[in-house]
This record gives structure tokens, sequence and C-alpha cells, in this order.
């Protein structure tokens, strides 16, 4: 009996042998079929993740947000494949996009550098962790770069790209110093800034200021250095000069007339063959006749009048008033460039007529640039806000282009009696996309001529994405509708439900 | 695997997990839609992604019971005993409880009938982000079925997967954490700052490239991402395959 036992025992220690072993063997094939397919997978995301990654990522955003345009693509291959353009953040790679500026850079600078061949490198370097990155970037110091910046550089050269200057923002919110933005221009930015330091200015413009702007010209400003002019300020004084390098002076919505001095020097930079680009509104100057300023006009045959227009065709008005209206481009304009042939119309506002000076220059050729229906009137305001005078129903010019006839290098003046396309606050309104925008675009184009990069680009502002909902559907009531029912009443039904089902199964 | 996907399908409805599942989700997403609704503005992608950080809650609720709930009962044995791969048992449960993620989802698409219908845009950053929901939940249902595998306790099982879901949705400020330590350890031992920050950086680029949430991002935006998709499949694959691994060990280690 105990033999039989001992022999049992044998058996079954034999038997837990093989089976010891046997569940080894499969532990050990279980563990390595994990790891094994951990592995791979490892392999195949990084595979994909670095080598189809960006092949395989699709912007099907409807206006591109995150993706260059092939305004950019195209100037981006027309650069030498050894080229190198460094683009640094001055931060820790954002992590958190969502409702920040970074929302609509980060992506987009990542396909900059995907799309560019090796052109265009993005990193992230906070100046915190990495403080030889500022003498790295900018060894001379000329440049105040900050943290939360961008930097960009190429052959020793720097930018410095605020992620604030990426988007034009609404300009009454403006005023009560909230950012509402209206446009997003972070290609437009970036793309700019690489063409400017690869190409370099090609001219410089002059704007005049001290004359009570209604706004410091930053967009204007914006949209000369995307055509590679180099811009300064050149405040009004008693000793007012215009440079030697100025290729274009600028007036823009002065509030004041220009002085004596000023009237003459600019009369004397037009006679040595310069440009001059004006725009005065009606707006909040109407008390003023810009004298001075009508004497550097009258000189290129063209002169300013001090009414406003009002607009009496309800198809060119805009609102009652007939201050805000659609103008024509004259075709005679239209003519002068193909720049201008896809322009038919801009919109006007609180403008002041333009017209031929009444005793013209015959070597002196004018073109009217926008006009009015033939049924608009020109009103006089006196200084109480009156109207006082209408003049007769007739055609406005609210711009017009005058230059030299027949010479070499003639000057160019255009002036323009609204600034409804060239002051900061329409342009940060609207957009770098807006009709009006890319007709002064084109104008400036124009009065540069040859100081215009070559290479300039024309990059488009996208809009932003609007999730607005219509406020006649999305009434209150709705809105309460919209409380109760997907926050009380399907939950709590639920919850009943589930009361219900757990009384009846508890038993179960 | 169909009829234990039908199975465990019902079997959410037969009990109060699914309404209450259901019942939650309906709430937090009526909360972020009302909230938005109110301000006029509705941004449907937005309240999706807002969506993904209740995960850690609603899938061990989901998850919990899968595997836990037969181990308790003891009839997991029919799991070895039927006529079934083991892989689609797996497979069933995981789907059943997709799918019941679907059901949860409805909600959402009436927030974007409503929001249609009263002006507002359903983008493409939206439909995105309805991919990348669902790319997500499954992996996250496919950990939550992991943790419900190794343990007869649901309660343990719900804690498990809270565990792991909530170190995944803060790998980003986990990978920070530990690339500091890095940097700070690096440097104590007298290697240059700026060399040491520059490991810990990696380091956290390196713990960093695991964030799910990171590589699906840009689908708010409209920008799609295979290789973000591919992840989180690959990822629901390698749980599933453990949790396959880790049910079938039964089979050979009893005896």
């Amino acid at each position: 009996m105990s033999k039989k036992t001992a022999n049992s025992n044998a058996d079954k220690a034999s038997a837990k042998k093989v089976s010891d072993k046997r569940a080894k063997s499969l532990k050990f094939y279980s563990i390595g079929a994990v790891l094994i397919l951990i592995a791979i997978a490892l392999l195949i995301n990084i595979f994909f993740d670095s080598l189809l990654g960006d092949a395989l990522t699709f912007d099907f955003s409807v206006s591109g947000q995150n993706s260059i345009t092939k305004v950019t693509q195209d100037y981006l291959n027309t650069l030498p494949k050894d080229y190198k353009i460094r683009i640094v953040g001055l931060m820790d790679k954002p992590e958190s996009l969502t409702d920040t500026p970074y929302e609509y850079i980060v992506p987009l600078l990542d396909d900059y550098a995907a799309k560019s061949d090796g052109r265009i490198t993005v990193e992230y370097i906070n100046p915190e962790t990495y403080p030889s990155i500022i003498n790295e970037l900018d060894p001379s110091g000329a440049y105040d770069l900050s943290a939360d910046n961008f930097v960009v550089s190429c052959n020793g050269k720097v930018q410095v790209v605020a992620p604030i200057d990426c988007f034009t923002y609404d300009s009454q919110y403006l005023e009560q110093g909230q950012y509402l933005p209206t446009a997003n221009n972070v290609e437009y930015t970036f793309t700019n800034t690489i063409v400017q330091l690869t190409n370099g200015y090609a001219s410089k413009a002059y704007i005049i200021s001290g004359l009570n702007e209604d706004d410091s010209s930053t967009q204007l400003t914006n949209i000369l250095k995307a055509l590679g002019c180099d811009t300064e300020t050149l405040e009004v004084s008693d000793n007012f000069e215009i440079p030697d390098d100025c290729d274009l002076l600028i007036l823009n919505g002065p509030n004041s007339d220009i002085s004596e001095r000023m009237a003459v020097k600019i009369q004397d930079y037009l006679n040595a063959g310069g440009n001059f680009f004006s725009a005065v509104n009606f707006y909040s100057n109407s008390a003023d006749k810009f004298t001075n300023l009508n004497t550097v006009l009258n000189m290129m045959n063209l002169n300013m009048d001090p009414y406003v227009i009002c607009e009496k065709d309800s198809t060119y008005y805009l609102d009652d008033t007939g201050f805000n209206s659609l103008v024509d481009i004259s075709a005679d304009f239209q003519s002068l460039s193909d720049d201008f042939s896809s322009f038919s119309q801009f919109k006007s506002s609180y403008a002041r007529p333009i017209r031929d000076y009444d005793t013209p220059y015959s070597y002196i050729k004018t073109t009217p640039i926008a006009t009015t229906s033939d049924s608009a009137t020109a009103v006089q305001v006196d200084a109480q806000g009156n109207m006082t005078q209408y003049e007769n129903a007739s055609q406005y010019n609210i711009g017009m282009y005058s230059t030299f006839d027949g010479m070499d290098n003639p000057p160019e003046v255009i002036a323009f009696g609204t600034t409804n396309f060239s002051s900061d606050s329409y342009i940060s309104n609207y957009g770098y996309s807006d009709t009006n925008v890319q007709f002064l675009r084109s104008c400036l184009r124009m009065l540069l001529g040859s100081g215009v990069n070559a290479n300039s680009v024309d990059v488009e502002s996208k809009s932003l994405d609007n999730y607005k909902i219509d406020s006649t559907k999305a009434t209150s009531g709705v809105s309460s509708a919209v409380l109760y029912v997907f926050m009380v009443i399907i939950p709590l039904a639920l919850v009943i439900v589930a009361t219900v089902v757990y009384k009846k199964r508890k038993n179960l | 695997m169909y009829a234990i996907f039908k199975r465990e399908f019902l079997s959410f409805f037969r009990s109060p997990v699914g309404y209450v599942a259901i019942a939650i989700f309906s709430f937090l997403s009526g909360f972020i839609f009302y909230s938005q609704f109110a301000n006029g503005k509705v941004n449907i992608a937005s309240e999706i992604i807002s969506l993904r950080s209740f995960f850690v809650v609603i899938v061990p609720i989901i998850t919990m019971g899968l595997f836990a709930e037969d181990k308790k009962r003891g009839t997991e044995v029919l799991y070895y005993t039927a006529p079934v791969n083991l892989f689609s048992v797996v497979a069933g449960k995981f789907l059943a409880a997709c799918a019941l993620f679907g059901v949860m989802f409805i909600n959402v698409f009436i927030h974007m009938i409503v929001t249609a219908l009263c002006g507002g845009v359903i983008g493409i950053g939206a439909w995105g982000s309805v991919i990348v929901f669902f790319f997500m939940a499954m992996m996250f249902i496919a950990i939550g079925l992991f943790a419900s595998v190794i343990t007869d306790s649901q309660i343990i099982s719900a804690i498990f997967s809270f565990i792991l879901i909530l170190i995944i949705q803060l790998i980003s400020t986990i990978a920070t954490y530990i690339g500091s330590a890095f940097t700070a350890t690096f440097s104590f031992f007298g290697i240059n700052s700026e060399k040491a920050a520059s490991i810990g950086d990696a380091v956290t680029s390196g713990i960093n490239w695991l964030d799910p949430f990171a590589k699906t991002s840009d689908f708010r935006f409209g920008v799609f991402s295979v290789s973000a998709l591919l992840y989180c499949l690959t990822v629901s694959l390698v749980f599933l395959y453990i949790t396959f691994r880790i049910l079938e060990k039964k089979r050979w280690s009893q005896g």
C-alpha cells in the first residue's frame, strides 16, 4: 500500500513537473508575445511619426489656418536649398494652445518647417532656462529680444515678431483695452518677415506725424514693410526737413493742417521727383480747410474741398446719412496699372471731394481714382456741426492721381479725401484681405514703383473661426430650454430609469 | 463575438451602470454646451475637447465590471468552456463599451443639430474632434478593460483604470516634473546648467511623445494626422492583447 502511495506521489510529482515546465514555457511565450507586440507598436509609431507624419497630416480647415499658402510656398521654393532661416520662440513650446494666440501660430510654424525643405527650422527655447540663446541670436545686443516673442534670424540678421502683432483687432474693443481679433495675419507676418530678411528693404517711406492724427499708422507701416519698404516717422517740427532717402512721403489722417514750411518742403520734394500719398477725411477735422496742404496739391493740379460728400443714390450709400457709401474706381485709373483691374468699387466714409485745380498747369496730368454716383452732393458743415450748404448733385472724386506729363522720374501724388482704407482702425477691423486695404496696397505699390521688392509677396489675412450663433434664434427662451433639457430633464430621466432598473433587478 | 457584444451591450442597460454613465455624460456635455450657448458662441470642437477630460470618470464606470464582475460571480469559466476564441470575448466586451460611448455621444450630435438650427457653425474641427474622441475612447476603454481583467473587485478595477487614465491625462505635467528632476540631478553633479537643461528637455520631450492629447490636439482645428490616430489604435491593440493574454493565462496556469 505504501509502495502504491509512493508511486502515486511520484506520478503526481512528475505530472506537476511537466505541468510547471509547460506553464513556464507558456508564460515565457505570453510575456514575449506582449513585449514583441509593444516593440512593434512603438516602431510603427516612431516610423509613422518621424517619416510619414507630415505627409499623412491633412489641413481641412476652411481657411487653411494651419497651413502655409501657395504664395509662401512659392517664395520658399525660390530660396536656395542651403538657405537657413531659424525661427526661435523665446518660450517653452506652448502646450495648451486653446484660446491663446499660439493656437494659430504654433501649428502654422510647424507647417513652415515641414514644407520648407530644411530651409526653416522652428525651435522653442526659453531664455530663462537658456540665457545664452539671447546672445547667440543677437551677439551685438542691437535688438530687444524679450521672452514670449518669436525671433526670425537669417544670415546674421534678426527680426522680432510678437504674437500680438500677428492679428488685427477690433478697434472699438481696442480703445477699451480689449483685444478682439478680427483676422489672422500669422502667415502674413512671418512670411513678410522672412522676405525682408532674405531680400532687405528696397525703398523707404516717411510717415508724417504730429498733426493730431487719429492713430499711429501701425497697420499702414505693416503693409509698407510687406511691400519691402522700410518706414520711419517724420515728426512735425519748426525745422521740418524731408530726408534725402525718402522714396515716398505719407500724410495719413491728419486732423490739422501742415505748416507753411512743411508745404514748401513738400513742394521742393515733389519738384525733385518725390512721391506723395495723402489721405485726409472729414470726420474729426470738419472745421479745417487744409489751406497749406492745398497749396501742395494745387502745385499738382489738385484741390481738396472743405466739404463732406453725401451720397444720394440708394445703390451706392451704405447708411441713411449718405456719408458712408460705395465709390467706383474710375476706368482711367484702372488702365494705369494691371494692379487695379480687379477693383471696381470700395467703401468710402466721410470723404472730402478732390477735384482738379481751378487754374491747372498744362504739363500735369490728373486722373480721377474713385468717383461717387452722379447723384451725390457735397455738404458744408459749420463749426457747430450744422450742415449749411449743399452743392449741386453731381459726380465727385474722392481720390485723384497726379503726375508730370512727359518727364523722366516725375513726381507722383495720390490724394484721397477719405482714410477709410489707410487708418489703423479700418485695417484692424477688416484685415489685410479687405478690398479697401488691397486697393491701398496697390496704390502704394504704384507710388513705390521700382522701390517695391521684386520678390515681395502678397499673403492674405485669414479669417478667424466664428462660432457666433444667431441671436434672433438663440433667444433667452431657447437658452433656458437648452439648460433644462440638456442639464436637467435628460440626466434626471436617466437617473430615474437607472433607479427603476436597479430596484427591479437587485434581487435577481 | 457578436453574441458577446450583444450580451455585454444589453447588460449595460439591464443594470444601472449604462444609465448612470449616460446621465453623467449628458449632464457634463449639457453643462459645457449650455455655457457656450448662453454666451452666444458655440464651438462644438471645444465642447468635445472638454469632454475628453471626463474619460477619467466615465471610462472606469463603464469598464470596471466587464471582467471583474464575471470573476466575482464565477461566470468567467464560461469563457473557457464555451466554443469561442478568448480574443473574441475581449473584442466583444471592448466593442460593447465602445458602442455605449456611441450612445452617449448622441447627446453631442443633438447639440450639433441645435447649434446648426440656431445659425451656428459646425466646422471641420468639430468632426475632427469627433474622430479623436472615439479613437481616444477606444484607447481608454482598452485600458479600462485591462484594469478589469486583473482583479475580481470592481472597485479596485475602477481605481486602477482611474489611475492609469489620470496618468495619461497628466503625462505632459509629469513629463515636465521628470525633466526638471533630471535637470536638477545633472546640475547637482556639476554638469553645465544649459547642458543639464537640454538633457531634461530631451527627457520631457521623450515622455511627451507618448501624450495622446498632444498628438491629437490639432484635429480640433481641422488638421487631421493619421499618425496620431494610429497611435491611439496601437495603444488600444496593445492593451487588448495584454487583456487577452491575462485571460488566457488562466487556461494554462490552472493546470
